[in-house]
């Protein structure tokens, strides 16, 4: 909130006194309001006649518990009241608005108190045939099903993003192939429920992220987006895994992959779909993917040009063979400039009681092979401890098996500790 | 970049310039790695290849006076140079917004004309962060907003749009209006059958629940007025409506709740959750137009404006009391 700037004086004349705010074009006192909270944009038809009908019009409409003072947190007694404010203001601020036929952006950031209202303002939002869909569902939801659309509804859809919905068939057959422009979808916590092989098809999809989401069907989730440039997984659940076909326009690709969720052939699988990448960020992979007897079985990623491995190699192996298996992956990426190495080959804990100080190191005489990795020139290694100097063992191996590259040494604490300010006395 | 590294390392004297000429016709020139940053300038450059010259000055449009070009350019400078941290320009931006709220409109317009669109959503929102916390006089004050709105207009709804029993008050006054209306206009016309056979089956239903409950009650109207009549909120009904509307009101009362709860699918009182998943209901917004012809409307509108300027000062009085009209509806806020 600022305060009025000390210049401005209360002018005595209507000349000394122009309306400059007023004299702006709609559309940008419709990117003004924007960055106000619904129930302040309609409070705007209060200030004068320009803006009586302005909170009408505007392109996007945010619908969002948290202006009305709700939280999760609240108990029911409080919540009552509170949401029914926010029912009569949402439900009459989307009845309100004048352009029913290409909004903006239609935004809803609440909790399932009442189903039919959430389910009333949704279909309503749709209707509209936003450009911007955004439903962000919060609280101890299990999962908001999506009300039966029409799919002329999104044929200006640009960016949708869900979370915490349940996403059946319909959802991902007849409508990502109903959004001729879509661009940009994101999907967390989300479930894909329906007992039939769910496939998103979308085909001018440029960014696709899938967060948490669950699929307990024994049917994969199929993926064919050609235009995609850049894909985010991160496995919340998938019983039958992910397919990923025709990812060739696939640029960047960062994929997560809790301990034990998905299955070696699933995780080979994945990255045999991704071989076209620039640049390609594994978090949790295991070593057995890449440490595998037959090298023809592991795709060669021809333009990765930058590989960030996080959280991998921690089983029991050998930091020999940890290396050998890196070494096989480093072999099947020719063009590769840039490794880093977070969180890698070795477990570290902070634990003090688990310290063993050692006092004397010694390093193994190299055997193993030279890697094969010509444009490599970088490794970063990003660590949090280093405890039985497995840290140093690691930075000696990779030393002598890329020799032609510079190794950087970063240390980032990977779950920062909540800091404590103290006060020091001078 | 390359070239704007190229720019750094250049001595003054290589450096090109462009000609910008105001609409007012001052001329300055500016380096073209900074004018570039514009993207209405850069197109100039680029396809109609004006403004290498003082003769050949690249005509910016009217919104861009002199002292906003010259803001509008240091933020270009400042931006241009790749090797700023996040932190930086973060910091930059925070200082170079804090000017006069004059200032700042004309500057927002300006950037708005020359496209640059961090430019626009820094000042709005720098815009939007004066706008924010202030009661509506606070505002008409900092931007001299002229304090043109009728008394009636400033309706307290507005603040409180939350929980007003005015605003349930109209629209079921409004719904009840408009139905007789249209059963009045459709006794005259004949109907297109696509989208009145929608309505049309809802209007029967509607009309038998009138007919049942014996008083203008009914569901699906509501939302329909409300979208329809966008000046509902100072228009009025007839005066001799008025007197008799709030004794019914208490009437009414079971038809209330829905009204301001239904949505597009329940058309009864009692909302039945099985309407919900009809997967076809009429988007009634849409078709809002048909059936009732302008003079109508205009007749529709007078009427309930009369009625609101009507009820403003009912309420007014009866809010010094404390009593009456404001007690008979507490009940219907709950849902």
């Amino acid at each position: 909130m600022m305060h009025p700037e000390p210049t401005m004086k209360r002018a005595g004349g209507p000349t000394s006194a122009v309306d400059r705010l007023s004299a702006l074009p709609d559309e940008l006192l419709h990117v003004i309001v924007s960055f106000l909270p619904a129930p302040l944009v309609v409070q705007t038809s209060l200030l004068s006649q320009r803006w009586r009908r302005l909170w009408r019009s505007t392109p996007l409409i945010k619908i969002d518990e948290q202006d009305f003072g709700i939280s999760i947190m609240d108990r029911a007694s409080t919540l009552e009241g509170r949401w029914a404010k926010f029912e009569y203001f949402a439900t009459n601020l989307l009845l309100f608005h004048d352009n029913t036929s290409a909004l903006g952006g239609f935004r809803l950031h609440c909790q399932v108190y009442n189903w039919r209202h959430v389910d009333r303002w949704i279909r309503r939002g749709i209707e509209y045939c936003p450009s911007v869909l955004q439903i962000e569902l919060v609280g101890h939801v299990p999962g908001f099903k999506l009300p039966p659309m029409l799919e002329s509804n999104f044929h200006c859809l640009k960016r949708l993003r869900l979370t915490h919905i349940i996403l059946n068939s319909h959802f991902t057959g007849s409508l990502c192939s109903a959004c001729p422009v879509l661009e940009d979808m994101n999907l967390s916590y989300s479930e894909f429920c329906d007992i039939c092989p769910q496939c998103i098809i979308s085909p001018k999809l440029n960014k696709l992220v899938i967060e948490y989401c669950s699929n307990n069907t024994r049917y994969p989730l199929v993926i064919t987006a050609p235009s995609l440039t850049y894909l985010c997984l991160s496995f919340g659940n998938f019983l039958a895994g992910i397919l990923l076909c025709k990812m060739d326009s696939l640029v960047k690709a960062k994929i997560s992959v809790p301990e034990d969720e998905i299955s070696e052939e699933n995780q080979r699988e994945l990255l045999g779909s991704l071989c076209n990448v620039t640049s390609l960020e594994l978090i949790g992979f295991e070593a057995e993917v890449t440490l595998n007897e037959n090298p023809d079985e592991f795709p060669i990623f021809h333009n990765l040009r930058t590989l960030s491995l996080h959280s991998r190699f921690f089983n029991g192996y050998e930091l020999t063979d940890k290396l050998e298996a890196l070494g096989s992956f480093l072999q099947n990426a020719p063009c590769l400039e840039k490794l880093s190495l977070q969180y890698c080959m070795f477990y570290s804990f902070s634990d003090s009681e688990w310290e063993i100080e050692t006092k004397n190191i010694t390093l193994p005489r190299h055997d193993g092979k030279i890697l094969r990795c010509q444009k490599l020139k970088l490794i970063e290694v990003v660590y949090d401890h280093d405890h039985d100097h497995q840290l140093i063992e690691l930075v000696w191996s990779l030393g002598r098996s890329l020799p032609d590259a510079n190794i950087k040494l970063n240390k980032i604490d990977r779950f920062p500790p909540w800091s404590i300010s103290l006060c020091s006395v001078p | 970049m390359s070239e704007s590294e190229l720019a750094v390392i250049k001595p003054e004297a290589l450096k090109t310039y462009i000609w910008l000429q105001c609409f007012d016709g001052s001329i300055q020139q500016v380096e073209e790695e900074v004018a570039m940053f514009c993207p209405m300038i850069c197109r100039e450059i680029v396809k109609n290849g004006t403004g290498s010259s003082k003769n050949h000055a690249i005509a910016l449009p009217e919104r861009v006076n002199p002292a906003s070009l010259s803001l509008i350019l240091d933020y270009c400078r400042f931006h241009q140079v790749t090797g700023r941290s996040n932190k930086e320009r973060k910091s930059f931006d925070e200082k170079f917004v804090r000017i006069e709220t004059e200032k700042l409109c004309e500057l927002t317009s300006a950037a708005d004309s020359l496209q640059l669109k961090p430019l626009v959503d820094l000042t709005s929102r720098a815009l939007a962060r004066i706008i924010e916390g202030k009661t509506p006089e606070e505002i008409r004050d900092i931007f001299h907003l002229p304090d043109d709105l009728t008394e009636e207009e400033k309706l307290e709804p507005l603040k409180n749009i939350n929980d007003d029993p005015r605003i349930r008050l109209l629209n079921r006054l409004y719904a009840k209006k408009r139905k007789e209306l249209q059963e009045r206009h459709e006794r005259q016309k004949l109907k297109d059958v696509q989208v009145q056979k929608e309505q049309k089956d809802e209007r029967s239903l509607d009309e038998l629940l009138c007919f049942i409950n014996g008083d203008g009650g009914s569901g699906g109207r509501a939302t329909k007025s409300k979208k329809k009549n966008k000046r509902r909120k100072d228009h009025a009904k007839n005066p001799p409506k008025a007197d008799s509307e709030p004794l019914d009101a208490e009437g009414a009362a079971c038809v209330v709740p829905c009204k301001v709860d239904s949505s597009n699918v329940s058309r009864l009182p009692c909302q039945n959750p099985d309407m919900q998943d009809d997967a076809e209901y009429p988007f009634e917004d849409a078709d809002l137009d048909d059936g009732l012809d302008p003079a109508m409307k205009e007749e529709l509108d007078r009427e309930v404006e009369d009625f609101a300027r009507r009820l403003n000062s009912v309420w007014n009085e009866s809010h010094i009391g404390g009593n009456g009209p404001v007690q008979r509806f507490s009940g219907f806020n709950h849902r």
